[in-house]
């Protein structure tokens, strides 16, 4: 018998079809929705992705930079958000891809939930024209970032990205756990920084 | 990252490595999907039996071809993991480098994650 003929020969497997179906449905769905999105629905979800994946983790690293000016690793941890926030075009590709192999990881740990991980690649798929356009918007945040950082003035870093936070929280439109979105926002910086490190970006 | 070779070459590495910490062991995988196979088996010719009985092939039959299918597709995988496992030779000489680069990138992060969230708590954050 050749592989190619199938387990149960040619035509028999016709009974799967009607459940592959809904799942082919569902992805184009997804990404047709993503391109059809209202403006007003595409900017909610860009200031979600951008609240769960880049203000959220970004404001605890510079607060806990702040709070722990004795730390170790405080000079590689400003490098390493300096890498991130100059790669953050890589950094938001990367980040679905991330959320899928992770769910994929049989240890796990348990309020870390699949179906936000499962989450993770539609919310963050934005059209790249839409993400462009809305990048723009938060790059002026990004250099700021980056010159306070070399300045060492994290007070006003961190009442800047108060701010931001506050005013993008309640224009957006998916809130996904602490837990899922620092895990995966760390796993992208440290794969962003590591790329860098390789020469790999 | 401008270059998708660099992207895949990253994400290769990375699962690569999470799969080293996982320690996956895929024959009980293996074996795991082919019992739920042969499970499946009954409820597959009854469903069959009831719909279209004179085109069902018998469970004896079917229960004969999925062992031959299962044989051929034995007999095939060395051949199969060979040639996935040479699409690695480039990738593996990278990964220690990879693997000590991320666990240095994770030692400087973890902490921060740590005390805010309380993920990885098994690192211990090196405070001065």
């Amino acid at each position: 018998m050749r592989l190619e003929q199938g387990l149960f020969g040619e035509g028999t497997l016709s009974f799967i079809i009607p459940l592959v179906g809904p799942v082919i449905g569902r992805v184009i769905g997804d990404v047709i929705s993503a391109y059809f999105l209202k403006p007003q629905d595409s900017e909610k979800r860009f200031n979600a992705i951008v609240l769960n994946f880049v203000l959220d983790p970004l404001y605890e690293i510079i607060e806990y930079i702040k709070q722990n000016p004795n730390y170790s690793g405080k000079e590689e941890l400003k490098l390493m958000v300096k890498i991130w926030i100059e790669e953050h075009e890589s950094y938001m590709e990367i980040l679905p891809k991330i959320a899928s192999i992770i769910a994929s990881f049989s240890y796990k740990l348990s309020y870390i939930k699949n179906e936000e991980l499962d989450l993770i690649p539609r919310a963050v798929s934005l059209p790249r024209p839409i993400l462009s356009k809305y990048v723009q918007g938060i790059k002026d945040l990004y250099h700021e970032v980056v010159n306070k950082i070399d300045e060492d003035d994290l007070d006003h870093l961190i009442e800047e990205l108060a701010k931001h936070i506050k005013e993008r929280y309640d224009n957006s439109d998916i809130q996904f756990s602490k837990a899922v979105r620092r895990l995966i926002s760390s796993e992208g910086i440290k794969l962003v920084f590591v790329a860098r490190k390789m020469g790999l970006n | 990252m401008n270059n998708p070779e660099n992207e895949r070459t990253l994400l290769n590495l990375y699962v690569t490595l999470i799969n080293a910490i996982e320690q996956v062991n895929s024959s009980i995988a293996f074996s795991e999907f082919f019992n739920y196979l042969f499970s499946m088996l009954p409820a597959l010719s009854r469903i069959f039996a009831g719909n279209q009985a004179e085109n069902i092939p018998s469970f004896n039959e079917l229960n004969e071809r999925v062992r031959q299918y299962i044989s051929e597709t034995i007999r095939d995988m060395p051949s199969r993991l060979l040639k996935i496992v040479d699409n690695y030779r480039e990738l593996l000489p990278k990964l220690p480098d990879f693997t000590k680069l991320y666990f240095e990138a994770h030692n400087i992060i973890a902490p921060v994650i740590a005390e805010s969230t309380n993920l990885f708590l098994h690192t211990k954050p090196s405070m001065q």
